[in-house]
């Protein structure tokens, strides 16, 4: 049962209910030394779960947790969270209200070692708040510090738990980017447990999306935007319009253009379509008109409702502007038939 | 995401089985240890000790057996009826009226909480009767309010005190609105009092009903100091005389009488409202007439001065006639007091922890039960309870017969949940995730808890103990069952001097007991009051 050298978490068949409930139900994972893996679902998906499983703090009732190479839950025994060496970062910081920031970021550390604190505040830019106490930080502050202070015993793997979801929404993405910085400065192993997709894709290396307590696709952003593995992860991943098309000769045909499809021939195929991918220009002869125009500044979201009565939505810049029952032509740039 | 899934099956696990776990081994261990003595052998008094009862209440005399049950049973009724009816009145008087000096008039009315109820029986001996000193000063000659009229009077006056501050929260914390909204509807402020106040209250009214009754039947000291006999007096006088059985066979329909009380205290609360949402307004104050005004500012005068004025007056001038003060037996029984209720203080915070814990991080049956047999143990009357640890040393462990171990054995077991209350609201105020994360950090779970969650809750732990050591300095029966011999305390000395009746060395030990207590228990007491500020 020896993982490869080079995997840092490897989950296999991890199974817990809660009661009756089952919150994680076979999950599997692998998470690579160095990179950054988003466990992305909705609310009650299990996310929160897995990953306690894998820091030690609920028990698995089957499946295996290797860090490391080395099974620290399963058949062959249970090794407790503080002999894990995983750091962990949760939702409202924890931080240790007794303890001044020093204290928290070196509470991990044997005798509290004041080189390796004042190194890692450096590295999350925090270097002359060590005196300050918890409740007199900023949320993007505590943030910070509850990073440094679970990154200041080298642990093989930082979890987040939501980590951002209690910043408010002007400071989420700028906090965001810092700590992405940060554990790419470190280079880091981290898994992020987030519900918010925008955030799994631009803050990881690879995204595992969760449903009913399994992973139900595990990919990188750009192709788990662009070939998400079915309708219900396309379209949690981001808008999406589907539109039916028949397929032949691995080619679907709609009335946005031809798209290369797998699988049988078949008619009914499922075509998806990103906003952005739809280009609309004003034509008397299009195949379809404006129905409802959103304008967001630096964006516009039209709805187009074509002949065959299907809805699509096409996102672009500010201009043109396509007033409401302008009949329009329709293409697709690309799109993913299922 | 609103709640993150953890937090929402920590929620479903209230109906389904504990997902943690039954608790730490050596928490449980120490709550049975404690616990055990006290329940076991009331518990048996109770159930399996009935023929030996049956045969000692026989010998007391059914006619007598009756007695005190209508004593017992009258006096709590009356009381609880008198006191609810002051402590309201007075709470709608400072809440609701354009009274002047509200505000003074609630601490001066809830002042009289720090009297232990012997002490105000002490000082109402003291103020009537030949040489009392309000006869003196009036040149009356009203005799002492003994027997069933002075217990009545010691126990309502000192009880009311309760009822008020309950009341004036659950005033303070209703919704004014609909209040006006009756107003406004045509109603006057005694048919607005009637109709909208009181139907809220009900709730409050119903507990404070069945608190003060469960006080006045558990009430020992008034009583004595009063000759009237109810259950507790009767106990200890057969106690007195050696008659265990017959003391244990009284003590156990006592105990039977309050859990009763106590299932009704239950029901009532399990049916009262939350208390409803507060408008943020000021609320339209029913201004009183030039006679309500007048009959208002009376009724408050002389409570205060009966409750507050003239026992604080009385036990001065006795301390300074006193003739028979001696001092240096006075500093003893304060060192005892002191001493006594630190180790009180301490051991039962010491115990309070792992209970607690066990209550609020391990929920399951187990640790309700827990829950349970803790407040059972500490609204049983005292001296049953005393009773019963003192049957146990007799008979189950001889060596710690008249031991201070045993004293503050019986103290933990009678106020443990004032600890483990502090300690509680203390560790729902911790969240999970700081143990989790000190164990993330290296920290096994016994290091994670001494070095994260108790130095949080160092506050609670202090409440906690000081809320003990109030207790107990003012304990009287469970101190005079077990104290080792040559332990003296303040409440002792109260005791057997106004037994002997040397009121002046008794008002002088009860002035040195409120110089100890009366400060923070007045604060400790009137906590809810002042969070909940109009």
């Amino acid at each position: 049962m020896t993982a490869p050298q080079s995997l840092a978490i490897r989950c296999r068949g991890l199974t817990k209910h809660f009661g009756e409930v089952a919150a994680v139900d076979g999950f599997h994972l692998d998470v690579w030394e160095g990179s950054v893996v988003s466990l992305l679902g909705p609310s009650g998906c299990g996310k929160t779960t897995a990953l306690r499983l894998i820091a030690g703090f609920e028990e698995p009732e089957a499946g295996t947790v290797e860090i490391g190479g080395r099974e620290v839950a399963g058949p062959h025994g249970w090794v407790p969270p503080e002999r894990r060496q995983v750091g962990m970062v949760f939702q409202d910081h924890a931080l240790f209200p007794h303890l001044d920031v020093a204290g928290n970021v070196g509470f991990g550390l044997p005798d509290g070692d004041p080189a390796r604190v004042a190194e890692v505040l450096d590295l999350v830019g925090l270097g002359d708040l060590s005196q300050r106490m918890p409740a007199d930080l900023s949320g993007g502050q505590q943030q910070r510090v509850a990073l440094a202070r679970a990154m200041a015993p080298n642990p093989r793997v930082v979890l987040l738990d939501e980590p951002f979801s209690s910043l408010d929404a002007a400071l989420r993405e700028h906090v965001r980017a810092e700590v992405r910085q940060i554990l790419a400065v470190a280079g880091a192993t981290a898994v992020l447990v987030t519900h918010d997709q925008e955030e799994a894709l631009s803050f990881s290396d690879v995204v595992a999306v969760m449903r009913a307590g399994s992973t139900v696709q595990v990919a990188p952003p750009t192709t788990l935007y662009l070939e998400p593995a079915d309708e219900w992860i396309a379209g949690f991943v981001g808008d999406a319009d589907f539109i039916e098309a028949p397929v032949q000769d691995g080619l679907a045909t709609t009335a946005l253009g031809e798209f290369p499809a797998d699988g049988p021939d078949r008619v009914g195929a499922r075509v998806m379509l990103r906003p952005e991918s739809v280009v609309l220009e004003a034509d008397e002869t299009g195949k379809g008109v404006v129905t409802d125009r959103r304008f967001f500044g630096h964006d516009q979201l039209v709805t187009v409702r074509l002949d065959d009565g299907s809805r699509v939505r096409s996102r672009f810049g500010p201009t043109p502007v396509l007033a409401e029952g302008t009949r329009v032509a329709v293409r697709a740039e690309s799109a993913r038939v299922f | 995401m609103a709640a993150p899934p953890a937090s929402a099956h920590r929620g479903r696990s209230r109906l389904l089985p504990a997902p943690r776990g039954l608790g730490p081994i050596w928490a449980w261990v120490t709550a049975v240890v404690v616990l055990a003595p006290a329940t076991g052998t009331l518990v048996w008094m109770v159930l399996f000790n009935a023929g030996q009862g049956a045969d000692a209440l026989e010998s007391i005399g059914l006619a007598r057996t009756v007695e005190l049950l209508g004593n017992t049973v009258g006096l709590a009724a009356t009381t609880a009826a008198t006191a609810v009816a002051i402590g309201v009145t007075s709470a709608w008087l400072v809440t609701r009226t354009d009274l002047r000096g509200r505000p003074i008039w609630t601490v001066l009315v809830a002042l009289p909480i720090v009297f232990p109820s012997y002490v105000g029986a002490l000082a109402l001996l003291g103020s009537f009767g030949p040489s009392g000193v309000v006869n003196e000063w009036l040149g009356t000659s009203i005799p002492k309010p003994i027997g069933f009229v002075g217990s009545w009077l010691a126990l309502s006056l000192f009880n009311a005190p309760y009822v008020f501050l309950l009341t004036v929260v659950a005033l303070r914390r209703m919704d004014r609105s609909l209040e006006e909204a009756a107003r406004g509807l045509g109603l006057g402020p005694w048919a607005v009092f009637r109709r909208v106040v009181l139907p809220q209250l009900r709730p409050t009214l119903a507990a404070s009903v069945l608190l003060v009754a469960l006080y006045a039947v558990a009430d020992f000291g008034a009583v004595s100091f009063m000759g009237f006999d109810t259950f507790t007096r009767a106990i200890y006088s057969r106690f007195r005389i050696g008659d265990v059985e017959s003391a244990v066979a009284i003590a156990a329909v006592l105990v039977l009488i309050t859990i009763v009380l106590l299932l009704l205290v239950r029901d009532a609360r399990k049916t009262s409202a939350p208390p409803s949402a507060r408008s943020g307004r000021e609320p339209v104050l029913v201004s009183l007439g030039g006679l309500a005004r007048f009959g208002a500012g009376a009724f408050l005068t002389t409570l205060v001065g009966v409750s507050v004025a003239l026992p604080t007056a009385v036990l001065i001038t006795w301390t300074l006639q006193g003739s028979s003060a001696s001092w240096t037996g006075l500093a003893a029984a304060a060192f005892g007091s002191l001493g006594v209720s630190a180790l009180a203080g301490g051991a039962a915070t010491v115990v309070a922890v792992p209970v607690a814990l066990l209550v609020v991080r391990y929920p399951s049956r187990w640790s309700g039960s827990l829950d349970r047999v803790q407040w059972g143990l500490y609204s049983l009357p005292h001296l049953a309870v005393a009773l019963a640890l003192l049957v146990f040393a007799l008979r189950v462990a001889r060596p710690a017969y008249q031991t201070l171990a045993l004293l503050v054995l019986a103290f933990v077991t009678m106020f443990l949940p004032q600890a483990t209350g502090a300690i509680a609201d203390g560790l729902h105020g911790v969240s999970p995730r700081l143990e989790e994360s000190a164990r993330s950090l290296g920290r096994g779970p016994a290091k994670a808890f001494t070095s994260v969650t108790l130095p949080i809750i160092r506050p609670q732990l202090a409440t906690g103990a000081l809320l003990v050591f109030l207790t107990t300095v003012k304990e009287l029966p469970a101190t005079l069952l077990l104290r080792p011999t040559g332990l003296d305390t303040l409440s002792v000395r109260i005791w057997s001097a106004t037994e002997e009746g040397l009121l002046g060395r008794a008002s002088a030990a009860a002035l040195v007991l409120l110089a100890v207590s009366a400060l923070p228990m007045f604060l400790l007491s009137t906590r809810d009051l002042r969070r909940a500020r109009p």
